[in-house]
């Protein structure tokens, strides 16, 4: 039995339990919604772990489960918790289940998709390229810095110039234009991070344990995730071969951040350069999956059930 | 030469210029309003005892702009870290900028899939706050620097297990909490930001080898003492 961890409505959450049903899978989706009443218990007697789910007046052995995937939102964005302060019994009572839960997960015997701590490799963008560097991809030149001139100097030296977050908030790539070279000034009380313009298509890769779905996006603007129909702004989604090399370097690279599901950015250039941008430790693949009917949902279902079926793709045959 | 920074002197330069190449080789300088700078070809040994950014230059700013500028920094931080080449103590993780983080509950199971006997452990209804405060049975920190160990006790679990797991854990520097119980030694935490380690003479010994008597020295101060991390 498969156990989810989500939304239900969410669409990634409810692309999987659509391609569990479709491979008569049995699987538990945890509302996070309906916490109330909800809780995990832990325990270590004699360095033997045991653990139990008690969900919708069920209890449930944490050990049954071939594979958890979860994609909590934030406690914050939860009608459920709305209005209550730090520190009260309701809000404690939630991030009592909550952490259990997370805890649990990062011990788990079985798949999970994916443990917090490893999750967290995407609050830092120069943190992730170094070890995407490590494993055989390109990334993009990169200056983080708080002085203007700087930035001129590391602009003058490429014909185009991005700027981003470093970290995973407010993280949306812009072009340098005019208008930010007159605010540039205001970067001195905290570095920003700048990265030469590389000039190719993207491509997503789902990695899913051993198995890659490659997307490949043609897009009119910097950011392909941020377009305005009204402007003729487009972004077009399509499938694409990945080179066995370069799918193995992602599987490679997602296992070495810990990660058993994951969406990685890359840039292929007119020259065949690849280049890394970032690796999405949730990634939200029903996007790529609507837009091209890939079969992502159905390979992470197989994956986190343990089905004949993946192993028959590693092999292969399917 | 040893330069003592902290977070708020950090976050504060007047200059920070950090590079990645495509090839993902960093380079770093960052020039500090005290004068001093931070050079990548001019650091050999980097410990680190970051653990919380507090930009006190931006205290007048308004919480969602701190927040998110906290966040950059902090992001700023790993990325930084992780450049560094040379001796350091802790790599940072995701989870902690000065070495990896988790609950007792966790650290208790890491500890046991090593095959180290560890404590008992029930997360129901409160995690066994109370009842320890009552029982007060012996305790004793074991420190990990690199591959030497120190506080060992005889009893304890096999010191070959005890390196596996602040290897699996990426920490060259780490404490262990164990406790006697029923006349055997049980695991019981770990700290990847040991407060108390400057007790241990021996732990003292391998950082001071480890750093080449450098960081001792560093600013006419006793950077082990662990007010230093506080200020």
């Amino acid at each position: 039995m498969v156990l989810i961890c989500g939304i239900p409505s969410e669409p990634p959450v409810s692309l999987l339990c659509k391609a569990l049903d479709s491979l008569q899978e049995p699987y538990l989706i945890l509302n996070q919604r309906l916490f109330k009443g909800s809780s995990v218990q832990l325990s270590i007697t004699g360095g033997v772990l045991e653990g139990t789910l008690t969900y919708n007046h069920s209890n449930y052995s944490l050990s049954a489960f071939t594979g958890i995937y979860i994609r909590f939102i934030d406690e914050a964005s939860l009608p459920e918790l709305k209005g209550f302060a730090a520190g009260s019994p309701e809000l404690k009572e939630y991030q009592h289940f909550q952490n259990s839960l997370i805890e649990y997960m990062e011990v788990a015997e079985c798949r999970v998709v994916n443990p917090y701590s490893k999750m967290g490799s995407n609050n830092s963008k120069p943190y992730q390229v170094q070890i995407a560097a490590e494993y055989g991809f390109l990334i993009p030149e990169t200056i983080i810095t708080n002085n203007p001139a700087l930035v001129k100097e590391f602009a003058s030296s490429y014909p185009g110039l991005i700027f981003k977050s470093i970290s995973g908030v407010r993280s949306i790539v812009k072009k340098m234009e005019d208008s930010d070279w007159e605010r540039i000034h205001k970067i001195k009380n905290c570095p920003v991070q700048f990265q030469h313009q590389i000039q190719g298509y993207d491509v997503r890769v789902h990695v899913i344990g051993e198995l890659t779905v490659a997307t490949r996006i043609i897009t009119s603007n910097t950011d392909y995730r941020y377009i305005n129909d009204v402007n003729a702004e487009y972004t077009i989604l399509e499938p694409f071969s990945l080179q066995p090399e370069i799918s193995e370097k992602c599987v490679s690279l997602s296992k070495a951040l810990g990660l058993n599901f994951s969406g990685i950015d890359l840039r292929i250039t007119e020259d065949g350069e690849v280049y890394c941008f970032e690796i999405n430790p949730c990634p939200g693949y029903s996007y790529y999956e609507k837009n091209t009917s890939q079969e992502i949902s159905a390979i992470l279902a197989e994956y986190l059930s343990n089905h004949n079926n993946y192993h028959q793709r590693l092999l292969g045959m399917k | 030469m040893s330069l003592l920074v902290n977070a708020d002197t950090l976050t504060a330069s007047r200059n920070w210029d950090f590079r990645l190449a495509k090839n993902g080789a960093a380079s770093f300088l960052c020039e500090m309003y005290n004068g001093n700078t931070l050079e990548s070809a001019g650091i050999s040994a980097i410990f680190n005892r970051i653990q919380y950014i507090d930009m006190g230059h931006w205290k007048a700013a308004k919480e969602k702009e701190r927040n998110y500028a906290e966040q950059e920094f902090y992001a700023f931080f790993l990325g930084w870290l992780l450049s560094f080449k040379g001796k350091i103590t802790n790599l940072p993780s995701p989870l902690n900028i000065s070495g990896t983080y988790f609950q007792p509950f966790v650290w208790r199971m890491l500890a046991a899939k090593e095959g180290i006997a560890v404590k008992d452990y029930d997360s129901t209804p409160e995690p066994e706050a109370d009842k320890d405060r009552i029982i007060n049975r012996p305790r004793q920190k074991v420190y990990i620097t690199g591959d030497v160990i120190s506080g060992y006790l005889p009893g304890m679990p096999a010191v070959a297990r005890l390196l596996k797991l602040s290897q699996s854990v990426q920490c060259n520097f780490l404490e262990m909490q164990f406790e006697k119980i029923n006349k055997h030694w049980h695991f019981d935490t770990a700290d990847s930001f040991p407060a108390e380690f400057h007790t241990s003479a021996k732990c003292m010994e391998f950082l001071y080898r480890y750093f080449d008597h450098a960081i001792k020295e560093s600013n006419g101060v006793n950077m082990w003492h662990t007010q230093r991390t506080a200020s």
